[in-house]
């Protein structure tokens, strides 16, 4: 008898109703993703006052940000110099006679192959912050030999 | 001395018996069977099978996830099949319910939303009503699943396990959840 009372009293205290869980996780990793997108052809010197005063590409290129940490975006120059492409076209353009600038905002920063600051922004994607147009400054002036050149600009997008 | 022994033996036996049945699972073991039975007086099964009335639910798949790239944190992460639910209703009809009881997230998450979703793949039920069959997403409270009326046999439900698009809001870290099933009966 004293076995039976033991028992039942164990069988009580274990009901706790019907319902049971299961458990899982997921890891999120930190994440910075830039997307360039080119948005203009070749930049044509056509006439004196492109030569006098330059030639400004407005949204000259898109870039797009997701990060789901406060970000920085720095640019810079692959290279001193442009690269020539066509027989008359000098060796010797630095980068520059490029300068870049955020579409909408004032002041260009010239192009060198120090990295420099173009925008930071917070975490997420999407908003005007995240996706936005660049403008671009050519002012080789008089001194480079007509031809076709190209310089290779580096986009690094670091976690604040 | 010898019934000293015996008696000793049959408490020993009825101890660790009933402390089985009162067993609340460790959740952080996936594969595991976890289940909490009634105490109605029809204790003659230990396996749910010969319960009247009883809710076991079944781990099939990890229940984990890695969000790593863009397209993870755009996109649906789904595990199909994760969780069976295994219920008997001999004595009434019941209700089933699922809720997040526990989400452990990084410093400076936001906690209050949580991105999982239940999904019913599939069940055998004929007696089913109120079946949720959209994707669930679920919260700190109980939402229904489903009904089933009171019947002898075993029904099985099966459901995939869904994380939703996060975006980039999300700092990085370990977040931990527990879905709580439970069935009740008027």
């Amino acid at each position: 008898m004293i076995i039976s009372f033991v028992v039942l009293g164990q069988v009580s205290a274990g009901a706790q109703g019907k319902n049971g869980s299961v458990s899982g996780h997921f890891i999120v990793y930190s994440i910075q993703s830039i997307t360039v997108t080119s948005l203009s052809g070749v930049i044509a010197f056509n006439t004196p006052n492109d030569y006098f005063n330059g030639v400004i590409a407005n949204n000259y290129a898109n870039i797009k940000i997701k990060s789901n940490t406060n970000w920085i975006v720095s640019f810079s120059a692959q290279s001193t110099y442009f690269t020539a492409l066509s027989k008359n076209a000098s060796t010797d353009m630095p980068a520059g006679v490029m300068a870049i600038r955020i579409n909408g905002h004032s002041g260009f920063k010239t192009l060198s192959t120090q990295s420099q600051k173009l925008r930071n922004g917070p975490k997420g994607s999407g908003t005007d912050k995240h996706d936005f147009n660049i403008d671009v400054n050519f002012n080789p002036g008089f001194e480079y030999g007509g031809g076709l050149y190209s310089m290779g600009i580096v986009y690094t997008l670091t976690k604040q | 001395m010898r019934y000293i022994y015996v008696i000793a033996l049959i408490l020993f036996t009825g101890f660790y018996t009933f402390s089985q049945g009162a067993y609340k699972g460790d959740d952080d073991d996936d594969n595991k069977k976890e289940k909490y039975k009634d105490d109605d007086d029809d204790d003659d099964g230990k396996g749910g099978g010969g319960d009247k009335n009883y809710l076991e639910v079944d781990l099939h798949s990890s229940i984990n996830f890695t969000v790593s790239q863009p397209s993870h944190f755009e996109n649906t992460q789904t595990i199909n099949n994760a969780i069976k639910l295994k219920f008997k209703t001999k004595d009434s009809d019941c209700s089933v319910f699922a809720k997040i009881s526990s989400y452990n997230t990084p410093q400076g998450a936001n906690s209050n939303v949580i991105p999982i979703e239940l999904e019913m793949r599939s069940n055998d039920s004929k007696k089913a009503m109120s079946v949720m069959t959209q994707p669930l997403q679920l919260t700190l409270y109980d939402q229904l699943l489903f009904k089933n009326k009171k019947e002898n046999s075993t029904n099985n439900f099966f459901y995939d396990v869904r994380l939703m698009p996060l975006g980039y809001d999300y700092p990085e870290g370990q977040y931990s959840f527990t879905i709580l099933f439970t069935m009740t009966q008027p």
